[in-house]
């Protein structure tokens, strides 16, 4: 829980220096540290009280969640350019939503988290 | 024989009496004007005067008025059937009441006194028992309702007999008691308590150590809450606390939900009148407001009732607490509350705290937020009342903390939590949770 408060707090530093010095102008671990905190804040802090079954998010789905999400910023990736960066993140933004919305355990999540796993890899 | 007293001053509803026999702080009474008794507490005692809080819109009262004094304090009825009840702060049921406005001088029941219900008995005479010992259970609902030893009784009773089990009305002697003089008590399901003073028939009150599940990833992952412990959601007026509050409401983990709309919009309460009996408990798959009490003290309703409504509503927690049920109190809000006292407090001419409010403002909410917490009770099982309060001038209403020392904030102590929503969670683009280096 701490680590991935660090990694917010960090992410929002990155943040800041990136809109003073203009993407091109931070080294690529900046773009990947801002990005790693969207993830963070996307597919975890975010919530869809509208959504019948993101509404409500077990204890053991919060950790199973965290636990993965951690496993994402755990690992350092290799980018040419920040736009490759960009993509990346949003598309695991993306699938990590989706996995929010579905049944836990569920076929569908575990197919989710099976395209997350290239990543992981 | 009851003290009385005439009006001999009134400013708005702080009305100033003059009496011919004594009165204690916070005793009620009750003022007739034009054939309706209104009722009224004392605030403040200065020789025969008595400044008096009425909780009734004071039109048409004037002086030499005569006002009867009840030597009681305010108190709340408790027994089977408070569940899935609507209130006002008085404890008024506001479902039984006609008409669109509430009428001046009507004060309902606020149990219905028609229903059986089906009693078990728990104690066996020869047994025994001091105040808040089960005597049997009733199902209310889901929940088995324990039949309690009335909290008022002091010392330790036998059971002389109990009811066997069956059908009975809550007004029906469901046991008789002997004290120690030998002096036959009978007992009811119903008893009264009042919601100033503290529930404090319990063995202990040990720090809180289970984590309550609210579903709310941000809370229970993030800023997690005790079971038994106490936070506040403080935020700009607009910014969703009150939609988080439902949103815990819905989804808590506990046995018993207390709604406080304290001061609140009208239509926002009435948004949760109408949501609330369609919503289905995650937990249980039944009704949620077959666990949920609301208590309601909208924002055109006389400010003297509104502090009535966070006391009547923790009181209503503390006996479900003893029964050995996790209760979930929700305030909405306490600044709201706080208002009402600034409202006396200047009334009274009072001397003047930060902002108008009260010097002792601090101290009257820390004491609420003391009555909130895990117990364990005579019999070894454990009970909870969590508080969450929302505030929507949080530097004001920080208990036990002030504002230059954020380290003394509630929420950074282990039982405690502060879920400070930002400013910036307002903009319709930016969606709440995008600022999360403010959440605690």
């Amino acid at each position: 829980m701490l680590k991935a408060k660090n990694l917010v707090r960090r992410g929002r530093e990155m943040a800041d220096q990136i809109n003073i010095l203009g993407d091109d102008g931070v080294p690529m671990s900046y773009h990947e540290s801002f990005w790693k905190s969207e993830l963070i804040d996307f597919a975890f802090l975010q919530q869809d009280a509208f959504d019948a079954i993101d509404a409500l998010c077990p204890l053991e789905r919060q950790e199973y969640m965290l636990d993965l999400i951690l496993r994402i910023c755990d690992r350092h990736f290799e980018f040419d350019n920040f736009e490759q960066c960009r993509i990346l993140f949003k598309e695991m933004i993306n699938t990590l939503r989706q996995m929010n919305y579905t049944e836990f355990k569920s076929p569908q999540f575990n197919e989710y988290e099976q395209q997350l796993s290239k990543h992981l890899a | 024989m009851s003290t009385h007293g005439k009006v001999t001053g009134i400013v708005s509803n702080l009305v100033t009496v003059t009496v011919d026999g004594p009165v204690a702080e916070n005793e009620l009474c009750y003022i007739s004007v034009g054939g309706n008794q209104l009722l009224a507490e004392v605030i403040r005692v200065t020789g025969d005067k008595a400044s008096v809080q009425v909780f009734e819109s004071t039109r048409g009262l004037k002086n030499g008025d005569s006002v009867e004094f009840l030597g009681k304090m305010l108190e709340v009825t408790l027994g089977p059937g408070l569940l899935s009840g609507i209130y006002d702060g008085l404890q008024n049921n506001l479902t039984t009441m006609t008409g669109v406005f509430l009428k001046r001088g009507e004060y309902t029941d606020p149990l219905d006194r028609k229903v059986l219900w089906a009693f078990t008995p728990l104690a066996q005479p020869g047994d025994k028992v001091i105040a808040a010992d089960w005597l049997g259970e009733v199902k209310e609902g889901w929940l088995p309702h324990k039949i309690m030893v009335p909290f008022s009784f002091k010392g330790e009773f036998t059971v002389k007999s109990v009811a066997p089990a069956g059908n009975y009305t809550v007004d029906e002697t469901i046991a008789v008691l002997t004290d120690k003089d030998g002096e036959d008590i009978p007992v009811t399901m119903v008893q009264k308590w009042p919601v100033k003073v503290a529930v404090k028939c319990y063995k202990e009150k040990p720090r809180p150590t289970r984590i309550m599940e609210t579903g709310v990833r941000v809370i229970d992952t993030f800023n997690p809450i005790a079971e038994g412990g106490t936070g506040f959601i403080p935020g700009p007026f607009g910014c969703g606390k009150t939609v988080l509050q439902h949103a815990i409401a819905k989804q808590g983990d506990a046995d018993v939900i207390v709604m406080a709309a304290c001061g609140e919009r009208a239509n926002e309460v009435v948004e949760i009148f109408t949501e609330f009996p369609e919503l289905v408990d995650p937990h249980t798959g039944r009704k949620l407001m077959e666990r949920t009490t609301i208590i309601c003290n909208t924002s055109n309703m006389p400010v003297a009732a509104r502090e009535a409504s966070v006391y009547t509503a923790m009181t209503i927690c503390e006996y479900y607490r003893a029964m050995g049920l996790k209760c979930l109190l929700l305030a909405d809000s306490t600044s709201r509350w706080a208002q009402a006292l600034r409202e006396m407090s200047n009334r009274m001419e009072e001397l003047p705290g930060q902002d108008a409010f009260p010097v002792d403002l601090s101290a009257i909410i820390s004491n609420f937020y003391a009555r909130a917490g895990m117990v364990l009770l005579n019999n070894g099982q454990t009970g909870a009342v969590t508080f969450i309060g929302q505030e929507g001038r949080p530097l004001l209403l920080r208990p036990r903390a002030e504002p230059r020392r954020p380290e003394a904030l509630p929420g950074r102590q282990p039982d405690r939590l502060l879920l400070q929503i930002p400013r910036v969670s307002r903009d319709p683009g930016i969606p709440a949770g995008k600022d999360p280096e403010e959440l605690g």
